[in-house]
This record gives C-alpha cells, sequence and structure tokens, in this order.
C-alpha cells in the first residue's frame, strides 16, 4: 500500500471525511505525546493534553496553508497549547510552579554537591535523574531542549515553531544547554 | 589554531554542526591538544546524547485515535446546540432532485469514478449556470460546486439546472451553513429531532443577507 501524504489526507479530512483524520493521529500522537510528556512529566495529564492538542488542531485545519510542512505547523500548535495550558495551570494554583523569567535571568544552580562523583550511575537511574532534570528547567530552556536534543530539530524549525529569529534560538539552545549540563554536572551524570 | 580556548557556545555550535568549515578544523585541532576544552566538549556531548536518550524510555501510549475524533464531535456537537436555537427556528431545508437521498449517499464513494471528460463538460454548464445567475463559487469538488446565489435567481437556476438533468440543493438558511458531521449536506433532519444531534451549523457573514448557498452535484 502507497504511503499518504499529509497533504493528501488533510484535503481528505477538509472534504468531510472526518475518519481520515485518524491517519494524521496515527502518524503523530507519538511525538506529540511524548513532547507533552517531557513538558508535564505526568502520563496522565499529557494523555488529555495531547487529545486536545489533536482537536485543536482538527478545528484549525482549513487555516493550515501549505507554506510550511504540516509538522513544524503541527509542532508550533502543539508548543503554544503547552504554554497556554502552564499559563493556566500556574494562574491556578497557589503557588507558582516556577517564576517567569527572561532567558538572561537564570541563574546557574550549582548548590547540589556531587554525590558519589566517583560512581557512574546506572542507566534507569539516570534516565530518571535526566527526566527529574528536564522537567526542573524552566519553561523556555525545556521547551527549546526538547525540540532540539530530542526531537532533533533543526534551528531553523525551531525558529519557526517557536516564533523566535535565529539567533535568538542559538541563544536559546546555548543558554538552556549550559543551564542543563550544570545540573547533570551537580547530579553527578557528567 | 586558537590560542584561547573554546567558549561553551563554540562548542555547542561545533557538536550541532553550526560551523564554517574552517571553524571546524580549527576548533578540533584545539580541542586535540586541549585537555580543558577536550574535557568540556566531552562533557557537553554526554549531556546532549543522554537528554537525547530518554527517548530510548518505552512509553505505552493507547491509541487516542477513536477517542479523540468523538471528543471532537462531542464537542462539536455542543457547539451546536449554543447555536441551534436561532439557527432551527430560522432554517427550512428544501430538497430538489428526485432520489437525492440516495445519490448523496453514494456521492462520496462514487464521484471520482466519473469519467473525466463528462464530468469536466458537466462541471462546465455547472459554472456557466451559476456564472449567469450572478453567482459566486464558493467551494468546488470532485462531487459538488458549491456557490452562494442572491434568492430571486433560485427559481430561474433551479428550472435551468433541473432541464439540464443537474440535481441541486440548498442551504436556505441565510446566516448559517449547515452540514451534518461527514461535511454532507442535511436533507432529511426535522426540527427538534434527534438527527440534530449531527449536524454542524457554522455561521456564514451576516452581510450575505438575501443570499443562499446550494450546492449543484455533478
Ligand atoms: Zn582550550
Amino acid at each position: 500500500m502507497s504511503k499518504i501524504d499529509d497533504i493528501e489526507i488533510i484535503s481528505r479530512v477538509l472534504e468531510g471525511n472526518t475518519d481520515a483524520y485518524s491517519l494524521i493521529i496515527k502518524k503523530y500522537q507519538d511525538m506529540v505525546f511524548r513532547y507533552v510528556y517531557y513538558q508535564f512529566n505526568d502520563y496522565d495529564e499529557a494523555l488529555d493534553i495531547t487529545q486536545d492538542i489533536f482537536i485543536t488542531v482538527m478545528e484549525a485545519l482549513p487555516s493550515f496553508r501549505q507554506e510550511s510542512k504540516f509538522s513544524t505547523w503541527l509542532y508550533s500548535i502543539m508548543v503554544n497549547h503547552c504554554k497556554n495550558y502552564r499559563k493556566k495551570k500556574n494562574r491556578y494554583s497557589l503557588v507558582p510552579l516556577q517564576s517567569k523569567k527572561g532567558d538572561d535571568e537564570y541563574e546557574i544552580q550549582l548548590e547540589d554537591s556531587r554525590e558519589n562523583p566517583e560512581d557512574r550511575i546506572i542507566t534507569e537511574d539516570s534516565l530518571r535523574i535526566v527526566k527529574e532534570e528536564i522537567s526542573k528547567l524552566p519553561d523556555d530552556f525545556r521547551e527549546i531542549l526538547t525540540l532540539r536534543d530530542i526531537d532533533g530539530l533543526s534551528y531553523n524549525e525551531i525558529s519557526s515553531i517557536l516564533g523566535i529569529n535565529l539567533s535568538n534560538v542559538k541563544v536559546r539552545i546555548h543558554r538552556g544547554r549550559e543551564y542543563l549540563k550544570n545540573r547533570l554536572y551537580a547530579r553527578g551524570l557528567i | 589554531m586558537t590560542s584561547f580556548h573554546l567558549s561553551f557556545n563554540q562548542i555547542s555550535d561545533l557538536i550541532d554542526g553550526d560551523v564554517s568549515e574552517e571553524e571546524k578544523r580549527e576548533f578540533l585541532s584545539h580541542i586535540s591538544s586541549c585537555s580543558i576544552c577536550k574535557k568540556e566538549y566531552d562533557t557537553l556531548s554526554r549531556c546532549i546524547s543522554l537528554v537525547y536518550n530518554i527517548k530510548s524510555e518505552q512509553i505505552a501510549i493507547p491509541d487516542i485515535c477513536s477517542s479523540t475524533i468523538q471528543l471532537y464531535e462531542k464537542r462539536c456537537r455542543k457547539r451546536m446546540y449554543m447555536k441551534r436555537i436561532p439557527a432551527i427556528a430560522a432554517s427550512c431545508f428544501i430538497v430538489f432532485g428526485v432520489g437525492f437521498a440516495v445519490t448523496q449517499s453514494s456521492f462520496n464513494d462514487n464521484g471520482s469514478i466519473i469519467a473525466s471528460n463528462n464530468n469536466l463538460s458537466k462541471t462546465e454548464k455547472i459554472i456557466s449556470f451559476i456564472r449567469d445567475s450572478d453567482g459566486k463559487i464558493l467551494k468546488m469538488t470532485d462531487n459538488y460546486i458549491e456557490s452562494q446565489i442572491s434568492s430571486s435567481k433560485l427559481e430561474k437556476i433551479r428550472y435551468e439546472l433541473g432541464k439540464n438533468n443537474l440535481k441541486m440543493e440548498i442551504f436556505n438558511h441565510p446566516f448559517y451553513q449547515i452540514s451534518n458531521m461527514k461535511g454532507k449536506n442535511y436533507s432529511d433532519v426535522s426540527v427538534g429531532s434527534t438527527a440534530m444531534s449531527d449536524v454542524k451549523i457554522e455561521k456564514i457573514s451576516p452581510n450575505e443577507k438575501g443570499k443562499v448557498i446550494i450546492r449543484v452535484f455533478k
């Protein structure tokens, strides 16, 4: 069976064939779920948000202009959805989870002393620690490092997804990596 | 060769391949001879690969296709209920063409099988009828052409189309476009019936008063 491309599926959906949309969901649900999961580090929450994202995408589909790849467009909806969700969540929680700062204002935290610096931590543990540290990153850093270092997107793609220019993409990647590197160093992982 | 140590940003760019060939040679040669920068390079490389490796975690994700589409349709219905009262009160569905209901259900499946020549001439005919009625074409698909015409031209175009054996359907409401979830027009909806729960109603521009939207099937 030949692989049907996104554009063809989308035109079918826009023709009124809602069922064709399941092809889009099947193709991208893993990608979307993982992105959301890394942002919120909560399985059930990530599942709900993933569904909401696909509904938002479906509703926004008529506005999709084929100037960008569908996946890039989907990414930008997904990233914004997570941003808005977090904003709402923070607004309603009594203690804000994270204070919002600009890229410049993050201090590199090195307060943790290295526990057992001689030991190489085994894989399962390192996976848990990396996830934990990623979840504790400032939002902007977590967002951009997920796109760059987990999903492997190009600077150009990230620029259009986040709506920031290339030099800001680079600056944010540099700062995010430096921040995370210091955290993982403090945890004895690197 | 660089006499200064490489900056963190340079190392990061090097790992990303975001450097010129010349820089790449220069940086690598510095790293090979400088233990401090070598250590920085290794540390960041390991950091990036640890981050990348969280992808290797097996996460069982349930298939969310059907539940998502169901949720989507549920929300559409909910939205429709909000708009329903004024829409239903004012709407009236008129269907022309014998055996329309039967034809409608088979259109999507068979529409593209129709010979293209035949289709083209039909398309041309339909367009010319719409043009003669000063209509505006809104949408063209393999199966039908959707257009907006003034209600005063309705009788004329209906007569012309009928003469040419073309079927047509009307959305008689000037403010709302009404279709079911599959995007098909609704022909047999009685006001207040449960079937309405499947209907999608989209508001169209209010300055289009006195106009009707019709679909002419090929
Ligand atoms: Zn050096």
